[in-house]
């Protein structure tokens, strides 16, 4: 960041900042990750979610931008806003992996936001956890209520690696992504289904809706 | 303005200075691959090898500060005399004394590997060390504890100054450290492999000769060589142990097809590697030599094609292929000084 910073100072006609926030939101309705919210008579509450976002592109006007990062780790608590520099101002669109591709998932230790430090690595079954989500709520059948998504896996044919694409109609300097974490938590009856920790086939199932849940505002 | 520019093009010059110093502070080593050998998979690409490299990774092999309470080391449950395996132990034990499921596997020839671990849920080298430093019955430490034990020693921040060029200690310089190591630990000098170099004064006795024979027919088509194994993963038709329950390829591929399949392991340094098995169940190489010629359920549906017709060596048969196997011992790796304990 203190480099683009530099460079900005440096060639400040060359270089445009584009920020992209990722908002989390319910229902259509701004929340506070770890906010409790109710609804007949049930309550939810998130308290971590976590993803890889990777091989960003942004088109504008014909003009293609490809990000230089290998990945993003987007945390909806703490980090949650990229910085950009495309070199057009006007995104038209943008695109992204939901996760983490199978070449970078088989090329040994990785640095910075890749770094398995971060959580979002298994060891025993080397990969990148893709999407993560954990919380409580009043519908899980666990004693603490709580429950917890790991999604991940990019052994064939369990891939859930996911590709976006979203139509960015008022371009702004920020551009917000929400991530509305309801769509996520219909597909799942959590009385039923409240952990998944390894890939496989559910969690290709579930996967497969995440690409629902962003949305440019 | 100009005092940005100005403590940008020296920070530039002082990371050239630093880079070029660390490259002046390292010994770069080449891999040396045996001739006749296949390509290995793992090529130091992105972690080159260097003198530095190699004796971080074996310090941090032997130094029990990676475990929880500091009482274990990589090497307790992989020892070097034992072909870098944990002998007389059908699983290893972790701290507190808890137990493991799996034998623990040999370090050998590692660099030819592709995937890692009796179920192949490592794939690739680099990232295997971060499993027994996580695992709650073998180290039970967290990554964050180990950087943090590692920054505090004395030795440590300008032993990874000098191999990796800065004194920053990441997951990713520990894990690259102790595989410039690993990978280094090759096999190639048995009896065996003198013969097959037509070394002056080696030769196979005819016993051993034979077991050769018998070894190319029955057994090669897994245990390949010259690394004595294909890498690959099959059942050998041993029953699942009733407390274990162990699936094996199964547990990671979630696939039907991989159940109780398990990782074809080299069978270099055999002689001092038992027991034997993903679980131990086997004492001795003639317990594992009796199972193959008639102890194989053969209506065991998860039973590799290979072994589905009974092998029944006679007595003499057995004793060849024994003394076949004794061949691919190699002294002057297991007691090779450089893989040793650092002093």
């Amino acid at each position: 960041m203190k480099l683009i910073r530099f460079l900005f100072l440096l060639f400040p006609v060359q270089f445009f900042a584009q920020t992209i926030s990722f908002v989390p939101v319910f229902n259509g309705e701004r929340i506070s990750l770890s906010s409790r919210i109710e609804s007949n008579g049930d309550w939810i509450e998130f308290n971590d979610c976590r993803f890889y976002i990777s091989h960003l592109v942004t088109y504008s006007s014909g003009k293609v931008w490809k990000d230089d990062e290998k990945a993003h780790l987007i945390d909806l608590e703490e980090n949650s806003s990229l910085i950009l520099t495309p070199l057009s101002v006007k995104i038209d669109s943008i695109s992204f992996l939901i996760g983490i591709d199978s070449t970078t998932n088989v090329s040994g230790i990785l640095e910075g936001d890749l770094d398995p430090i971060n959580g979002m690595y298994w060891a025993w079954n080397s990969g990148y956890i893709n999407f993560k989500l954990q919380g409580k709520s009043s519908k899980s059948n666990t004693a603490d209520k709580s429950f917890e998504f790991h999604l991940g896996g990019y052994l064939s044919p369990f891939q859930t690696v996911q590709s976006v694409t979203l139509p960015v109609k008022n371009a702004q300097e920020t551009i917000e992504i929400e991530i509305d974490l309801s769509r996520f938590v219909e597909q799942v009856d959590l009385s039923k289904m409240n952990s998944i920790m390894i890939p496989g086939k559910d969690a290709v199932h579930l996967s497969e809706f995440l690409p629902l849940i962003f949305q440019v505002k | 303005m100009r005092n940005i520019l100005f403590i940008g093009l020296f920070g530039l010059f002082a990371s050239v200075l630093v880079a070029f110093k660390s490259q002046l502070n390292s010994t770069s080593i080449e891999f040396i691959v045996p001739k006749k050998w296949p390509k290995p998979i793992y090529t130091f690409e992105n972690n080159p090898l260097t003198e530095e490299g190699f004796q971080l990774g074996r310090k941090l092999f032997y130094d029990p500060i990676l475990s929880r309470d500091s009482t274990i080391s990589c090497a307790s449950c992989h020892l070097q005399y034992t072909g870098f395996t944990h002998v007389d132990h059908a699983v290893s034990h972790g701290i507190d004394g808890r137990k493991g499921t799996r034998n623990s596997p040999v370090l050998i020839n590692l660099a030819w590997n592709k995937i890692f671990h009796w179920d192949g849920g490592v794939n690739q080298l680099e990232v295997q060390g971060i499993n027994p430093i996580q695992h709650a019955a073998e180290m039970d430490n967290t990554l964050e504890e180990v950087i943090r034990r590692l920054k505090r020693s004395s030795y440590y921040p300008i032993a990874f100054e000098k191999a990796f060029g800065k004194t920053e200690i990441t997951t990713s310089t520990i894990m690259k450290a102790l595989t410039q190591y690993t990978a280094s630990l090759v096999s190639s000098n048995s009896k065996y492999d003198q013969v097959m170099r037509k070394e002056k004064g080696i030769a196979f006795t005819p016993q051993e000769k034979n077991g050769l024979k018998l070894f190319q027919r029955h057994c090669a088509s897994c245990h390949t060589e010259p690394l004595f194994t294909n890498t690959f993963f099959a059942s050998n038709g041993l029953k699942m142990d009733s407390l274990l329950k162990d699936v094996g390829r199964y547990a990671i591929t979630q696939q039907a097809k991989d159940s109780m399949q398990f990782k074809i392991p080299t069978l270099r340094n055999i002689e001092f590697t038992f027991p034997y098995m993903h679980d131990g169940r086997y004492k001795k190489l003639k317990d594992v030599i009796n199972y193959y010629s008639e102890g194989i359920d053969v209506n065991n549906p998860y039973l590799h094609n290979s072994l589905k017709k009974p092998l029944h060596f006679n007595e003499i048969e057995k004793k060849d292929l024994l003394a076949f196997l004794l061949t691919l011992t190699d002294k002057t790796f297991l007691y090779n000084k450089r893989f040793s304990f650092p002093r």
